[in-house]
């Protein structure tokens, strides 16, 4: 059971191309008291989805029980638990910090977003390698046709160790299509999304790969997508995707390095939602060694002049 | 924590503790004054006195015991505590 819904709040943070590892502060993107003892994951997601609030994806008209919440990260707690290990290791497990010790648990990180926007419906966080942040927009999805919420913060959060590269968040806002018309909101596109699982021992058949050209088919539904991302790992499951997809009536496959976490097929689906000129229906997938695919499909709205905050 | 058992250098300085007190606190170290009270007046919560604990443990290289670390309710308190520590340490 999955549900279409319309983007309203677009936030991203990210680093810019040449930017060092202070690239991000939090006394000014967050204020200047409170936020010392966040992990930056955490810092990023934050200004994000302050981002995307201000970006016009209302919450205040929701019910807090009725607003949700699906975050997605790989790398949120890579350097935390770096730093816990070199800690423990030398042998001073009591100077472990008492006030980072609760992000020890990876669900902890999308906590004070939460609590910040008064989300009091479904809250979850999805780790999937690669797909967890396109893995937010389906489940937020399936818990509105669910009847389990009326709006969600779909989100992916990223810190990895050899960054900057690969940090930041992209935060989105989504409701449904007749909520959006009835408060005159600016609507960026229609996003559904979709995970599956194709485990490397069935691609490894012809048999295997022809079922996920059907499955492939079966979720692209009739719909004439020009052209297509394809976020990988350069794994066996990246090419027989690709393969599949050469079969199957889809525009131009671009391909790109997924990088280290999940938030490079978010990051993307923003820049295609806000930037002019982006061809109308859009295909979007991540794609994981293990496994995990990724779909989201766009119906991009009519070109505007607003860009992600 | 192994409890480090080297000399200090020099006598405790006060401006530096009130300094360190505000940086684990995120507040303006105006606002650490003499007195001021870590729970009524700086939002000093339980974590955050645990963190307060662990970090003067770090830097100050000593050992404080559970009902030290309650006690502490001010910069005055942590002052007062740590010089006492110091003191102890470098005795013969």
């Amino acid at each position: 059971m999955t549900a279409t819904a319309v983007i309203t709040g677009i936030g991203v943070v990210v680093p810019p191309p040449d930017a060092g590892g202070d690239w991000f502060d939090p006394r000014t993107a967050l204020g200047p008291r409170g936020y010392r003892y966040l992990p930056p994951a955490c810092q990023f997601l934050l200004a994000a989805g302050r981002r995307a609030v201000a970006d016009g994806g209302r919450l205040d008209g929701v019910p807090e029980e009725r607003r949700a919440a699906v975050v997605g990260t790989n790398t949120g707690l890579a350097h935390l638990f770096a730093d816990m290990d070199a800690t423990v290791t030398s042998g001073t497990a009591d100077a472990l910090s008492p006030a980072l010790a609760p992000f020890f648990a990876v669900n902890v990180l999308g906590t004070r977003l939460v609590s910040e926007h008064a989300v009091k419906g479904p809250f979850m966080t999805v780790t999937s390698p690669r797909v967890a942040g396109i893995e937010a927009l389906g489940a937020g999805a399936r818990a509105m046709a669910a009847g389990r919420c009326d709006a969600w913060i779909a989100a992916a959060m990223e810190h990895p160790l050899d960054g900057p590269a690969g940090s930041g968040a992209v935060a989105m806002i989504l409701e449904r299509p007749a909520d959006a018309a009835a408060r005159d909101a600016h609507v960026y596109g229609t996003c559904a999304a979709s995970a599956l699982l194709a485990p490397p021992s069935t691609l490894a058949t012809a048999g295997g790969r022809r079922r996920l050209g059907e499955v492939l088919g079966s979720v692209l539904g009739d719909a004439a997508y020009q052209e297509v991302d394809v976020f990988g790992d350069g794994s066996a499951t990246e090419e027989a995707v690709v393969s599949a997809l050469t079969d199957l009536p889809v525009g131009a496959v671009r391909r790109a390095p997924a990088g280290p976490g999940c938030l490079a097929p978010l990051e993307r689906l923003a820049r295609l939602l806000t930037e002019a000129g982006s061809a109308r229906e859009r295909l979007v997938l991540a794609v994981a060694g293990e496994g995990h695919i990724g779909v989201a499909r766009l119906a991009i709205s009519e070109p505007t002049a607003r860009g992600a905050g | 924590m192994t409890e480090q058992l080297s000399t200090p250098t020099r006598p405790l300085d006060k401006e530096e503790l009130r300094a360190l007190l505000a940086q684990i606190l995120d507040v303006d170290v105006a606002e650490v004054t003499d007195t001021a009270h870590f729970v009524d007046e700086l939002e000093v919560d339980s974590l955050m006195a645990l963190e307060i604990a662990v970090q003067l443990e770090q830097t100050y290289q000593v050992k404080l015991g559970e009902k030290e670390t309650v006690a502490l309710k001010s910069l005055d308190d942590a002052y007062e505590l740590l010089s006492a520590k110091l003191a102890d340490r470098v005795s013969p």
